[in-house]
């Protein structure tokens, strides 16, 4: 009987499941792309800005010489 | 004007084929789909990433009397091949190809209304998606072709990876995806319990299971419609999944790198690749398939005179997987890498044994080159297949051969023969000749220094 179910079945659970799960995996989707992705965004700056003063230096150093 | 065999799921179009080029009719009832892919703009960014198969719209050849809303002209393939003939990695990439048309697509307010493993095919060494009427304007609260994807990509995956490479294979048994029911049964209970496998398939299972047939509950639950960030959470979530499944580890073969361990000496392999290269270079094919092709090798060598598309076939899923992975590595545009097994080639199955072909009736080209190298000792005595019939086959497949015939007496004859008695009486070179000469000219044999081995190139007789 499950069989003949499930080969007239319209994919119920497929629907239900996806109904269920979209709430969950928005969430963990928002925390890895938007707050995750702002603490990698930020310490990319800082690598960033720690790049740009190790050359100022490197370039004051050259100008003082 | 022929309509593809395949090509009857989507009432909304279909492929046809005329004088040799493969077209798509649009049926009228699709026109707001295919008007949305162009007007917003997802068309022409699917194309430009390489996604999506670019198509011009053409008149319709047929005439007017199939009354179509457009007929589109996609760019050609040179070769169709089916999930249960792709490594691991091709089959991976393809899936997540898949999902990332769907994420581009829900960007762009449309969506993929199916999510079918065979919508996917490489070309010029790249997969691409290739049923553009796939495309549809989202409207649906949920994916609807999640449980597709799941069975088409996800479960082969999923056991190819954590069962056996060879499990890929039930794609041919399952012609729309392997049941969620058996990858629970199938899939060991550490793998079940991983967070993404126990979602997506597992309780997709029992879901299924649940409510199969209750549509009332059903439409309670599609009420509560999925956002767009929510189906994207979705596609991202099934991609993850996709992306953490690596080729097992510690799986090794007979034939993975074969080369590196095989009887031949530097001379008399160079002294191969060189008869090869010359075939080749003479008889000018406009299609190479190596029936035994391990990863690749010896086409590769054929194409360096000949750079025409080449396919290496072999049964070995590692062999295959390092064919792909070469293919990428070497940026190639005309490599197709299949794990095929010759003594069992993948039959024609779905409806009427026409929706997908045989691996037979796909050979790409019109004046192949078939290499069979190393290859009659384990058709002819592991699987003791006749030469002539073996001939025949390989006569049916193209119209030049180069055959290497090992005798007894060599290492890998002798370790096939080891421990089982020899009542391959027929199975000398005297034989092997007259049995071939059936259905081929032989037009150059050279034994290959320092082996008992003799190359043998042929062209087939116009009777055969």
């Amino acid at each position: 009987m499950k069989f003949l179910l499930g080969y007239l079945d319209p994919n119920s659970g497929s629907v239900i499941l996806q109904a269920i799960l979209g709430l969950f995996l928005a969430v963990g989707y928002f925390f890895r792309h938007t707050v995750t992705g702002f603490f990698r965004r930020s310490s990319k700056k800082n690598v960033a800005a720690k790049k740009v003063d190790t050359t100022q230096k490197t370039d004051g150093e050259e100008t003082a010489e | 004007m022929t309509r593809h065999e395949s090509s009857f799921r989507d009432p909304l179009g279909y492929i046809f084929q005329y004088k040799g080029n493969i077209y798509r009719h649009v049926a009228h009832e699709a026109q707001e789909d295919y008007d949305l892919l162009y007007s917003s703009g997802l068309y022409e960014v699917l194309t430009q990433k390489g996604l999506l198969i670019p198509h011009k719209e053409v008149t319709d050849p047929r005439g007017t009397t199939h009354d179509a809303y457009k007929v589109i002209l996609p760019e050609q393939l040179e070769c169709i091949t089916y999930p249960y003939e792709w490594s691991f990695s091709q089959y991976q990439d393809a899936a997540i190809l898949t999902a990332r048309v769907q994420k581009i697509a829900l960007e762009y307010g449309m969506t993929l209304k199916d999510a079918s493993a065979y919508n996917v095919q490489l070309h010029k060494g790249k997969l691409v998606f290739i049923d553009t009427l796939s495309l549809a304007k989202l409207t649906q609260s949920h994916w609807e072709g999640y449980k597709q994807y799941c069975e088409h990509f996800v479960v082969p995956l999923l056991l190819m990876s954590t069962v056996d490479l060879r499990m890929g294979l039930l794609m041919r048994d399952f012609i729309d995806g392997v049941p969620l029911e058996i990858a629970t049964k199938l899939l060991a209970r550490r793998v079940k319990a991983r967070p993404g496998v126990l979602t997506h398939i597992v309780a997709h299972s029992a879901a299924q299971k649940r409510y199969a047939g209750n549509q009332r509950t059903a439409v309670k639950h599609q009420a509560r419609k999925l956002n767009r960030q929510q189906l994207v959470a979705l596609i991202d979530s099934l991609e993850r999944l996709v992306k953490s499944l690596k080729v097992p580890a510690k799986m090794s073969s007979e034939w993975h790198k074969y080369y590196e361990f095989t009887n031949y000496s530097d001379t008399s392999f160079k002294e191969k690749q060189k008869f090869i290269r010359d075939f080749a270079a003479q008889t000018k094919p406009d299609a190479i398939v190596d029936v035994g092709g391990n990863d690749g090798t010896f086409v590769r060598e054929a194409q360096k005179t000949i750079p025409v598309l080449s396919v290496a076939a072999d049964i070995d899923p590692l062999a295959v997987e390092e064919g792909y992975r070469q293919m990428l590595q070497n940026k190639e545009q005309s490599f197709v890498p299949l794990r095929i097994d010759l003594t069992n080639p993948s039959p024609g199955i779905g409806w009427a044994n026409t929706e997908r072909t045989s691996f037979t009736d796909r050979m790409p080209g019109k004046r192949r080159l078939i290499l069979a190298l190393a290859l009659i000792h384990h058709i002819s005595l592991s699987n003791n297949v006749p030469f002539q019939q073996f001939a025949q086959y390989l006569a049916s497949l193209g119209q030049y051969l180069v055959i290497e015939f090992v005798p007894k007496g060599d290492s890998k004859v002798d370790i096939l023969l080891a421990n089982r008695r020899d009542v391959f009486t027929y199975y000398t070179q005297k034989d092997f000749e007259a049995a071939f000469s059936e259905h081929f000219t032989i037009q150059k044999s050279q034994k290959l220094k320092g082996t008992k081995r003799t190359l043998y190139v042929m062209k087939r007789k116009a009777t055969a």
